[in-house]
């Protein structure tokens, strides 16, 4: 056993950049698919410790210490709150092939007791050059909230990796600090649907949208009170704000370069922006004017005119070549 | 059917810069007319000016514009000059003295085209991006007037100055104004300008032969396409709209049927899909409308209205599954003799046609039939012979 493991050790030595360079992939792949479905995560990478992985192969007393590592690249995802798990996984599974998925959430019974709910994906890192196409790379993903990951952070060295097995008072203190960690992700998801079901909250998430466009072309701040009156006027024009991101998301991709010229010629910075000029060009939520100039113009132009100066939705037009 | 022609994104549009020349009124052949005011060099434009020009040059060509060719009967020089300009490796990052020489040719061929009753003014030539592409825009300008008001201080004392003003060279009203933006396809042509087309706007402000004295005299150009066959595309489109969408009730139905026939009939000489929009669809129909008619090729901006091919289309016909039709006058639907709607909630999409009226008469109709021919091949048993 000892050999297995010290050659394990050896071959994990030589090999560690490797999980390092995977590690980084990986996250980058996560990442990169979380700004494409609108997922707030923090999303980071490792390869294990040379230490670490030797004694898991130790503690776990794995028969093949090389096989049953399997997080010799983890990468962790932590979202808000639990309601976006599921969205979690969904990222990472469209992102990268998945092996395997660990999901103790809906695990039957356990009810009378207290557990880390256990969220993990075995995935094949994307390949670099030189790889054994016989021996592809794993990563180990780990799924959790905020408040998992805090009580994680704070419990595993004590509960799963001591030399010596906790004492009770250690121990079940830990393990009632699990209930406090689903009340608050409970509440947190009760919370967030509430405020995305609240008029107030879609006005709110719209010009959030609309600032990550804007702020691509333009490095200045807005003034906010004047969002705060446009942007009820634009926001049920769009329906769904959620499913409006991503109709959002494609138009700047789409028309990048003419939002470029739009904001240099008109926007804050430049000149004629700088003596006050087309003060529309300023705020983010000129953004969704040019998708609504494309897309839907009669609704824009009868929805603005009831409520806002028409000459702001004319220049607006004037910039993007509308004749709305 | 054709796939949209201004599909043009006006919001390319970039201004390189521009020169302006004064061509006043003048009777062919006086040699006693006002004499022409040339520029020799190109307007200055800073930053904002040029930002807000190219601004109002978008909006113009965006709401009034549509696609032109080289007239091959004309004979009038501009689309020559246009493209030896363009295709001569000049354009935009070229000396400013071949555009000024360039534009100064077509000022000369403006003055000599016109005839006393073609209004004088201004000519600004433009030297434009369009799509990536090196343009030449026209625009025949007048000056318009204003009244300005300006906070001056004396000591201590605040008012505002008043002033009228009458050099401006563009307001807001952007529907009045004589526009073209011209292109070429290339370098190797023949200088003639047989490659030349664009977009041209020439707004109708008093009467058709001065408004073709812009497109046809001046450019030497001609719409794509002609005012009937946009028109009439216009209604057979619009026609198709209103009936293609199965959750469109009989009675909206009816209103934007009888709004047609209304707008084809009426003495505006002008057809606008938005203006048609805007005047007679709900609003949630309207970006719909736009739509379509862009995509079956009528033009956004307005055009002249030339009802020629629609006119034999006076009457409201409601066809029904069962083979029966209701044909009425669109004023016996405004008067509410005859009535139009939906309601029989057991039975969606049944429509109801109401007719309150005095019947004045039932027939028989169909086929008229044929008399008999005997065996002989002479005519009917017992018929006289001719005489």
């Amino acid at each position: 056993m000892t050999g297995g493991v010290e050659a394990a050790r050896v071959r994990y030595v030589a090999g560690r950049p490797r999980y390092e360079a995977a590690a980084v992939d990986v996250a980058a792949a996560v990442r990169l698919r979380a700004v494409a479905l609108r997922l707030s995560c923090e999303v980071s990478g490792r390869a294990k410790d040379t230490a670490g992985f030797v004694m898991k192969a130790r503690v776990k007393n794995y028969a093949d210490p090389w096989r049953q590592v399997t997080d010799k690249a983890g990468v962790r995802v932590v979202v808000d709150h639990q309601g976006d798990l599921d969205l979690a996984v969904s990222t990472v599974g469209t992102a990268l092939t998945v092996l395997r998925v660990e999901d103790d959430r809906d695990a039957q019974g356990g009810e009378d007791r207290l557990a880390y709910q256990r969220l993990h994906l075995q995935v094949l890192a994307p390949g670099r050059p030189g790889d054994d196409p016989d021996g592809p790379v794993e990563c180990e993903v780990q799924v959790r909230t905020r408040a998992q990951d805090l009580w994680s952070r704070s419990s595993h060295a004590l509960l799963y990796k001591p030399a010596v097995a906790p004492a009770r008072s250690v121990a079940r203190p830990l393990y009632r600090l699990l209930a406090l960690v689903e009340l608050y992700d409970q509440e947190t998801e009760r919370v967030n649907r509430e405020m995305q079901e609240s008029p107030q909250y879609q006005d709110a998430r719209l010009l959030r949208e609309a600032e990550l466009v804007f702020h691509a072309h333009v490095g200045a701040g807005y003034h906010l009170p004047t969002s705060l009156e446009t942007v009820p006027v634009l926001s049920p024009l769009v329906g769904d704000v959620g499913a409006y991101a991503s109709r959002l998301g494609r138009f700047a991709v789409l028309h990048h370069n003419k939002l470029a010229r739009a904001y240099a010629s008109y926007g804050p910075a430049s000149a004629i922006g700088r003596e006050g000029g087309y003060p529309l060009l300023g705020q983010p939520e000129s953004v969704v004017v040019f998708e609504r100039l494309d897309t839907a113009p009669e609704a824009l132009r009868a929805a603005w005119d009831v409520a806002l100066p028409a000459e702001l939705l004319d220049e607006a037009a004037a910039v993007w070549g509308s004749d709305a | 059917m054709t796939n949209a022609p201004d599909s043009v994104d006006f919001g390319s549009l970039e201004l390189v810069r521009l020169i302006v020349h004064e061509v006043p009124r003048a009777y062919r052949g006086d040699p006693g007319a006002p004499s022409m005011s040339l520029s020799d060099d190109v307007s200055t434009l800073d930053e904002p000016l040029r930002a807000e020009l190219a601004a109002r040059l978008r909006a113009l060509l965006a709401a009034t514009a549509r696609p032109v060719l080289r007239d091959p009967g004309s004979d009038s020089p501009v689309p020559g000059h246009v493209a030896g300009y363009l295709d001569g490796g000049a354009p935009g990052t070229g000396h400013d003295g071949v555009f000024v020489a360039m534009s100064r040719d077509l000022a000369a061929h403006l003055r000599a085209s016109q005839t006393g009753t073609n209004s004088g003014g201004l000519l600004l030539v433009a030297d434009v991006v369009l799509q990536g592409r090196p343009a030449v825009l026209l625009v025949k300008l007048e000056h318009a007037k204003g009244i300005r008001g300006k906070r001056t201080t004396r000591g201590t004392r605040h008012r505002f100055d008043v002033s009228r003003i009458s050099d401006l060279l563009f307001t807001d009203r952007v529907n009045v104004y004589k526009v073209c933006v011209l292109l070429t396809d290339g370098a190797g042509g023949d200088g003639t300008g047989g490659r030349v087309h664009g977009h041209a706007a020439d707004p109708q402000t008093s009467g058709r032969r001065l408004a073709d004295f812009f497109l046809g005299d001046f450019l030497g150009c001609v719409y794509q396409e002609a005012a009937d066959v946009l028109t009439q595309r216009f209604h057979d489109r619009a026609t198709v709209w209103i009936n293609e969408d199965p959750g469109r009730d009989a009675g909206t139905r009816t209103r934007y049927a009888v709004a047609l026939l209304a707008e084809i009939g009426s003495v505006r000489t002008v057809m606008s899909v938005r203006g048609f929009a805007r005047e007679h669809l709900d609003e949630q129909d309207r970006d719909d409308f736009r739509e379509k008619m862009r995509d079956a090729g009528v033009p956004g901006a307005p055009f002249p209205k030339d009802a020629s091919l629609v006119t034999a289309r006076t009457s409201v016909q409601f066809d029904f599954a069962s083979g029966t039709y209701v044909v009425t006058s669109p004023a016996a639907i405004d008067a509410g003799v005859v009535t139009v709607g939906e309601d029989d909630a057991d039975r969606p999409g049944v429509a109801t046609v109401l007719v309150r009226d005095r019947l004045r008469q039932v027939k028989g109709r169909g086929s008229p039939g044929r008399r008999p021919v005997r065996g002989d091949g002479t005519g009917p048993a017992g018929a006289r012979p001719d005489t």
